[in-house]
């Protein structure tokens, strides 16, 4: 059991409450956005007050953040808006301080956020090599995605890490104003996005505004999609991204995986050949 | 046991054949509750759909901690009853979109194909709406 479809929602009809788990220190006002109730990995929007502050150590699960207001200093450097981290369980972070106040939304993949204090990483077996740090302004370039079929001229996204292996991701996206996408669209993975600005429309949800998050488990349909005045936000997927378009906003989730065996026992078919799909199979 | 190109003992093939089986029994119950279980007996909205768990913490977990897990689902469950509930109340509007999105793609304007192109359905191509709620959270 995982976390459930919790679409659309925004941060603003959520409740702030004062982060209070082992480890952390005072300081930190937070609005739970989802939660896997197995284990209390989670996205929150957070605030850290000016002045706050956390000693050096690191988190046993795996976690991303990314900075939407403020500045964050580690270990002595600076971190402005628009940096993103992707944070290796048990990766030891040095001293943190917000002086001036923060706010950020951060993902906790593997469980509850916790907070060890530590003067090196967990143990050798830290993925060091996979920590990710990178100011999404300065370093990274805005490209048409590559998703094939491809969304509707007007959407450019910036990928901040990939892992190759899965094709998970988490990135930025932006819909210029007066986009419009006319047909269903639905994925074989987990698709979870923020507004950090701007609004957008789709037939089944409706309006989402600045602050609008979903958390979409695979296989549901969405769109069309329409974006007035302009959309800036920020999204992950838990594995590869294939956009399924069809013109059928009826189907459930159920009926739109079946559909999927069809497609890939033609795009792929030695692939489920092998592999002995049936049409009536899916195998996560 | 492993999926791979050269299954060859008649063992191995009716393990997997029972595996497969098993899992299109569970397809077909699936398909048959889904729509069925979209609320409970008390007529709260139920999820059906969660994404992938990677389960429970590798260590012991404060008893502190698992409270505040199961406070912030209940929280989590309440949010998601009244988004099930609002966008049940937007179903009028939602079922005008729809006519509009079907009146689009059969004009000029066209179905998004692939990037920027589109093509223009068939009227006789647009799916019937199936006798079922439509469901859109899930």
């Amino acid at each position: 059991m995982g976390r459930p479809h919790i679409e659309p929602l925004v941060d603003r009809d959520v409740e702030a409450k004062t982060l209070s788990l082992p480890g952390w220190s005072s300081g930190i006002t937070y609005r739970t956005l989802s939660l896997d109730p197995v284990n209390g990995s989670c996205t929150q929007v957070v605030e850290m007050v000016a002045g706050f502050e956390q000693e050096a150590g690191f988190s046993r699960s795996e976690w991303e953040l990314f900075i939407l207001d403020g500045s964050l200093t580690i270990d002595g450097i600076t971190y402005t808006k628009d940096h993103y981290f992707f944070i290796p369980a048990g990766y030891r972070l040095g001293n943190i301080s917000a002086p001036l106040g923060c706010r950020a939304i951060w993902f906790f993949n593997d469980h509850y956020p916790d907070w060890v204090k530590a003067t090196d990483h967990r143990d050798d077996d830290v993925a060091t090599g996979d920590f990710v740090s990178v100011n999404s302004c300065d370093e990274v370039r805005w490209v048409v995605p590559s998703f094939f079929p491809q969304t509707e001229p007007g959407v450019f996204i910036k990928i901040l890490r990939l892992e190759e292996a899965s094709g998970a991701f988490t990135g930025l996206y932006i819909m210029v104003p007066g986009f419009w996408q006319d047909n269903v669209s639905y994925h074989d993975c987990m698709e979870e996005s923020y507004h950090i600005w701007g609004e957008s429309w789709m037939m089944q949800f409706g309006y989402l505004p600045t602050g609008g998050y979903f958390y979409r488990p695979p296989y549901i349909g969405h769109g069309p999609f329409q974006c007035e005045y302009g959309t800036y936000a920020i999204f992950r997927t838990d594995s590869w991204l294939v956009n399924h378009f069809n013109w059928n906003p009826f189907m459930n989730p159920d009926e739109n995986r079946i559909r999927v065996i069809d497609k890939v026992r033609l795009r792929q078919p030695l692939l489920t050949d092998w592999t002995f799909l049936s049409k009536d199979e899916f195998v996560p | 046991m492993s999926k791979r190109p050269n299954i060859a003992s008649d063992h191995e093939k009716a393990v997997e054949a029972e595996i497969q089986a098993a899992r299109q029994e569970r397809d077909r119950e699936m398909r048959q509750t889904m729509d069925a279980a979209s609320t409970s007996a008390s007529g709260e909205a139920v999820p059906f759909i969660r994404s992938f768990s990677r389960g429970p913490a590798a260590h012991d977990v404060p008893a502190e901690v698992q409270a505040w897990i199961e406070e912030e689902d209940r929280i989590q469950m309440e949010h998601y009853q009244r988004i099930y509930r609002e966008t049940e109340e937007l179903a009028p509007l939602r079922d005008r979109w729809v006519e509009e999105f079907f009146e689009r793609i059969t004009g000029p304007r066209g179905y998004s194909v692939h990037a920027g192109t589109r093509r223009t359905i068939a009227k006789e191509e647009i799916p019937e709406r199936p006798d079922r709620p439509w469901r859109v959270v899930w």
